[in-house]
């Protein structure tokens, strides 16, 4: 018997509708009759979300849509330095490890190795969209085009120093933007950023100042990164940088009214985009931030944001263990459109940068039918 | 100058973007170089022997055609040869001056990666082989900066060849990354079918004898100033 061409399409096209509505569609309700989770029954009803500080404010936005749309407890937000979130996210399965970590960054495929050592397998990506750091200054300063090997000598605590054979690391002699760069202005440097141990402050070391390194020779040279990296990402401490406790409006507010005349503010962009009347920004490499550049990477220091979703935490009929209630409805949330459309809640009120349609819908597309991340 | 536009036109956008669309518009640019030549030379050089023929003796008038035709011998010798050679040292470094991530020799500048050795031949069908050396370990933070130039890369580029130049890097990095061994070197072959090699080495080996006698012998001498330093604190 032969069922032909259109009959293997016609069997093709419905098996495809059959598995895609096992996951994507529109979310199932509260996750009545799933059994008890791994843990001896121990099965949560809040989810655990963990991350570095810079991320609270979009997590705290999907939290609190997750919780409006569809009656669940908002979930709780650990801030957790450094990889601390990531170490605590791929711990493990069960109740007391995280759902979900809030990342500005990609997972890496170590960090994939590690999981996968300790049973984390499927991870499902949720693209939020990007931010920034940028450098602005006051209205009124004098605006120049910043370079990244600019702003390494400008704040680096040891800069090369040429003319021998090898180039010569000595203390940073520089004073003014002037002693770097005679196209610069001569103004006193005077640069305020975010300070010690903040997600931020890991951001300038690796995009700006490694940035820079990778373009001067004197560090072409040093093959090893356990060598190259202290030197090319340690900052003077001779009052020309000048770390702000935290990145929030009030606290940049009154940084820039006590700053002096030419100082340098980095910032990230969206907290710019609170205060675009009280600061100017400057193109970085001949690359002005702006949703198009940041969106295309084409700036150099952007900060992706994006949310790992553990699989095995969701209910059984989706292919998990049913640790926590309501981890694919969060899933659905966090990539609605009014969540990360143009006029979605992150663009609203974090002003987030967002993807264009098409990069969107395929995000969404991939996230809402659990497809496993891979880096 | 037909000869130098051929060369210009037909190689250097091959080392990295579709090849066989490369190789197609190489044809075509030899076949448009031929014949804009043969349009020059109908304009120059025919009227010269034609025009000079009743003052010369025969025997000037042979010579003149032998040299003509043996011009044009030389000259679409040259063509055929630039045609199915390949790229020229010159013509391939002035590709590698750009310093964008767009390329895969941009890429693979990004994630450690310097060229070595060029290999060319003759041949039918052209063959270039590149070789890459690991020279610069990436920290984390390089690592961070290659995958976002990596998605910059996938969000302008969506052809076939893009996708396996960007599969090249995920492997070396995936490589890299491991705790046993690293690429220490990558060759990449053009024609006739674009592939790669990638060369293995362990992340940690015993020293040969030669370098651990030396290792030995510096490590001996600072354990002696560290001595000597300690016995003069102490008197």
């Amino acid at each position: 018997m032969s069922i032909g061409w259109s009959g293997v399409a016609l069997l093709v096209v419905l098996g495809l509708w059959v598995w895609g509505g096992a996951d994507a569609g529109s979310p199932p309700g509260p996750d009545a009759g799933s059994p008890p989770g791994p843990d001896g029954g121990q099965r949560r009803s809040r989810i655990v979300i963990v991350g570095p500080d810079l991320v609270a404010p979009y997590v705290a936005v999907l939290g609190r849509t997750f919780a409006a749309d569809y009656r669940y407890p908002v979930p709780s937000f650990e801030a957790v330095p450094g990889h601390g979130a990531t170490r605590l996210f791929c711990q493990g399965i069960g109740a007391a490890t995280p759902d979900i970590v809030a990342l500005a960054h990609w997972f890496s495929f170590r960090e994939m190795k590690l999981c996968a050592g300790n049973g984390v397998q499927d991870i499902i990506e949720i693209d939020l969209g990007d931010d920034a750091l940028v450098a602005a200054v006051r209205p009124g300063d004098p605006v120049f085009p910043l370079a990244l090997v600019s702003f390494f000598y400008a704040v680096a605590e040891r800069v090369p120093r040429t003319g021998g054979i090898f180039d010569e690391l000595v203390a940073n002699p520089h004073r003014t933007w002037a002693d770097i760069d005679p196209s610069l202005p001569a103004i006193d440097l005077r640069i305020y950023g975010p300070a010690a141990g903040t997600v931020l402050h890991q951001v300038m070391k690796d995009f700006l100042l490694e940035g820079a390194c990778r373009q001067i020779d004197t560090f072409k040279v040093y093959y090893s990164a356990d060598r190259r990296v202290p030197i090319c990402t340690a900052l003077r401490r001779d009052g020309v940088y000048h770390p702000l406790a935290r990145e929030d409006d009030r606290t940049l507010g009154a940084a820039a009214r006590a700053a002096e005349p030419g100082a340098l503010f980095i910032m990230p962009f969206t907290l710019w985009e609170r205060h675009q009347d009280e600061f100017v920004l400057l193109p970085v490499d001949g690359i002005l931030p702006d949703s198009r550049t940041i969106d295309l990477f084409e700036y150099p220091a952007v900060i992706p944001i994006r949310l790992f979703v553990k699989r095995a935490h969701m209910r059984p009929a989706l292919g998990g263990l049913g640790v926590v209630a309501g981890l694919y409805e969060f899933v659905h949330a966090a990539t609605a459109e009014t969540m990360l459309g143009p006029d979605g809640a992150l663009r609203r009120q974090l002003g987030l940068v967002v993807h264009d349609p098409a990069t969107r819908a395929a995000d969404r597309d991939r996230a809402r039918r659990l497809m496993p991340y891979a880096p | 100058m037909a000869h130098e536009a051929t060369t210009r036109a037909r190689p250097i956008p091959c080392a990295s973007r579709r090849i066989g669309a490369c190789l197609a518009l190489g044809l075509l640019a030899a076949a448009v170089a031929l014949q804009g030549h043969s349009a020059a030379a109908q304009a120059v050089a025919p009227p010269v022997v034609i025009a000079a023929a009743p003052s010369m003796t025969a025997r000037s008038l042979i010579g003149m055609v032998i040299d003509t035709v043996t011009y044009y011998a030389v000259y679409a010798w040259t063509m055929v040869t630039n045609t199915i050679a390949p790229p020229s040292p010159d013509d391939l470094s002035s590709y590698f001056d750009d310093h964008g991530t767009d390329s895969l020799l941009g890429l693979l500048r990004a994630a450690g990666y310097k060229l070595r050795e060029v290999k060319t031949g003759f041949g039918l069908v052209p063959n270039v082989t590149l070789k890459f050396v690991y020279v610069r370990e990436l920290s984390s933070a390089d690592l961070h900066w290659v995958e976002l130039q990596l998605e910059r890369h996938e969000k302008l580029n969506t052809d076939l060849i893009s996708a396996a130049q960007r599969s090249i890097i995920h492997t070396l990095i995936r490589i890299n990354e491991t705790q046993d061994y690293f690429v220490e070197s990558l060759t990449v072959n053009l024609f006739p079918f674009p592939s790669a090699t990638f060369t293995l080495e362990p992340w940690f080996t015993g020293l040969p004898e030669e370098f651990d006698i030396l290792l030995r012998a510096i490590q001996g001498r600072e354990a002696g100033e560290q001595r000597n330093r300690f016995l003069q604190h102490l008197e």
